[in-house]
């Protein structure tokens, strides 16, 4: 039945290409309103980037309660979940940053102004990259999962200040955007096309994106496995 | 205390059963107790052997005496005094700090120590010491700072209040992180890179809690919101070390 939701994802995402372009209009009260349609990507992926986060705690809490039986190895999928998600928080996080420097130069005239939002994004990717980075250089892959884990946990503190206190007590050049994490100043074009098609689609791309990454990661450990016990 | 290692865990049961009056009265050795040991014990090996603090003092002399060369008689803005100011610290914590950690596991000493006392109270012991060795450093740092870099200081005590959150803040990350590091392959390098996105938050809420503190422009109340912010993320760090670290410390 999987095809059911991948052909939808499949579309929505096609809708979503065609509100960007055609549906909405453009955007009043921008330096280029043409340019504005950008957001209809840039919002999505930065959501994506901080439900991939939230996926990946989770999935750290879980490794944490299963790893203290390592030889289960109810462990391992979910510790592989977390590290899927982590790439895929990587990727869409770096997706964010991308589209939103480009709306940025367009915008406020420099493709960096060291904005809270653009700041947190930022960082949030470098959680994400240290997170791989603690990864790789822990051979032994019980103590691999306890490690990372304990550090997707310890770094929801500053993810979660990242996220979502930060841009809102400092003043920011995200206007109302900023206020709460959904588009507050936006028309109701730009929001039908956001909830309605790109937020689906995104959320579709990433269990999509998942789904093939596990199968990889799944994969992998049966072959480490195989071939060393 | 001479003979402190107890022979329970504080939150696990009795390994080995104490035969004589004396052993039994080690079991009921507390929490706090245990951190204390493993805080004195600490004490004494840095006291003896100063690396760590030695190390630690002669980077952050280094690194003012690089921004008093830099500077050569100008005057700096607070705000950029207080974002120099707390990058030294940062680059001082993750120079020193992850010490207390990977000393345990280099020397061989960490089985013992998992053996003598239960997680919690090592972490506590390790990041009293870490607390220490950044008072320490920031009682030479912050006046040398201030002298070199010719601040006003219109209100000590707020400034102290905001360099401890800072403090705080820095010890229990490079606590905790220093445990993880002390687990994976090359520490050195990872130490900094894992460490900085945990602190970095911490970072700008202390580089604008100082510009406030040295600022005569700043409301009255403005430094115990300041403060109060640092020592809040601390705790928050805190607490999250407290749920992970047993897991981090016992693997192997």
């Amino acid at each position: 039945m999987g095809w059911i939701w991948k052909t939808a994802t499949g579309f929505l995402m096609a809708g979503t290409v065609w509100g960007m372009m055609a549906y909405v209009r453009p955007a009043e009260g921008f330096l280029y309103p043409d340019g504005a349609r950008i957001i209809i990507i840039h919002v999505p992926c930065a959501w994506i980037s901080a439900v991939a986060y939230l996926v990946a705690a989770w999935n750290a809490g879980r490794v944490l309660k299963r790893v203290a039986r390592p030889q289960d190895e109810t462990w391992v999928r979910p510790d592989c979940l977390c590290e899927a998600s982590m790439e895929l928080g990587l990727l869409f996080s770096i997706l964010t940053t991308a589209t939103g420097s480009i709306f940025s130069r367009l915008q406020w005239g420099a493709f960096w102004s060291w904005d809270p939002r653009q700041t947190s994004i930022v960082v949030i990717m470098l959680l994400f990259a240290a997170y791989l980075v603690l990864r790789s250089s822990v051979t032994n892959a019980v103590m691999r999962a306890r490690l990372t884990s304990a550090y997707a946990i310890i770094a929801v503190v500053p993810g979660m200040f990242l996220i979502w206190v930060l841009p809102r007590v400092v003043a920011s050049l995200h206007g109302d955007a900023n206020n709460a994490v959904i588009g507050g100043g936006l028309d109701s074009q730009y929001r039908a096309v956001l909830y309605g098609l790109a937020l689906p689609a995104f959320v579709g791309l990433y269990t999509w994106l998942m789904q093939l990454r596990m199968r990889l990661s799944m994969a992998e450990w049966r072959a480490v496995e195989r071939s060393v016990g | 205390m001479t003979s402190w290692p107890s022979l329970t865990r504080c939150c696990g049961s009795v390994r080995t059963v104490p035969e004589s009056p004396a052993d039994r009265a080690l079991v009921s050795v507390g929490w706090m107790d245990q951190a204390l040991a493993v805080y004195r014990k600490d004490l004494r090996v840095e006291l003896r052997e100063r690396t760590a603090l030695a190390s630690l003092v002669l980077f952050v002399l280094t690194s003012l005496v690089v921004v008093g060369f830099a500077l050569t008689g100008g005057v700096m803005e607070p705000g950029v005094a207080a974002s120099l100011l707390w990058v030294v610290m940062f680059f001082a914590t993750f120079a020193g700090l992850g010490h207390t950690f990977v000393a345990e596991e280099e020397t061989g000493t960490a089985a013992g120590l998992r053996l003598s006392a239960c997680p919690e109270a090592i972490l506590a012991g390790k990041l009293m010491m870490n607390l220490t060795l950044l008072a320490v450093v920031a009682v030479v740092a912050v006046p040398l700072f201030v002298a070199i870099a010719k601040l006003p200081v219109p209100a000590v005590g707020r400034l102290i209040a905001v360099v401890a959150g800072g403090v705080c803040g820095l010890a229990s990350a490079a606590t905790v992180i220093g445990a993880l590091v002390a687990k994976a392959r090359a520490r050195g390098v990872l130490f900094g890179a894992i460490g900085f996105p945990i602190v970095l938050p911490l970072l700008m809420m202390t580089a604008v809690a100082t510009r406030h503190a040295i600022s005569p422009l700043a409301g009255d109340w403005m430094w115990l919101r300041d403060a109060g912010g640092l020592f809040s993320y601390a705790t928050m760090l805190v607490a999250a070390s407290v749920l992970v670290f047993p897991i981090i410390w016992e693997s192997n």
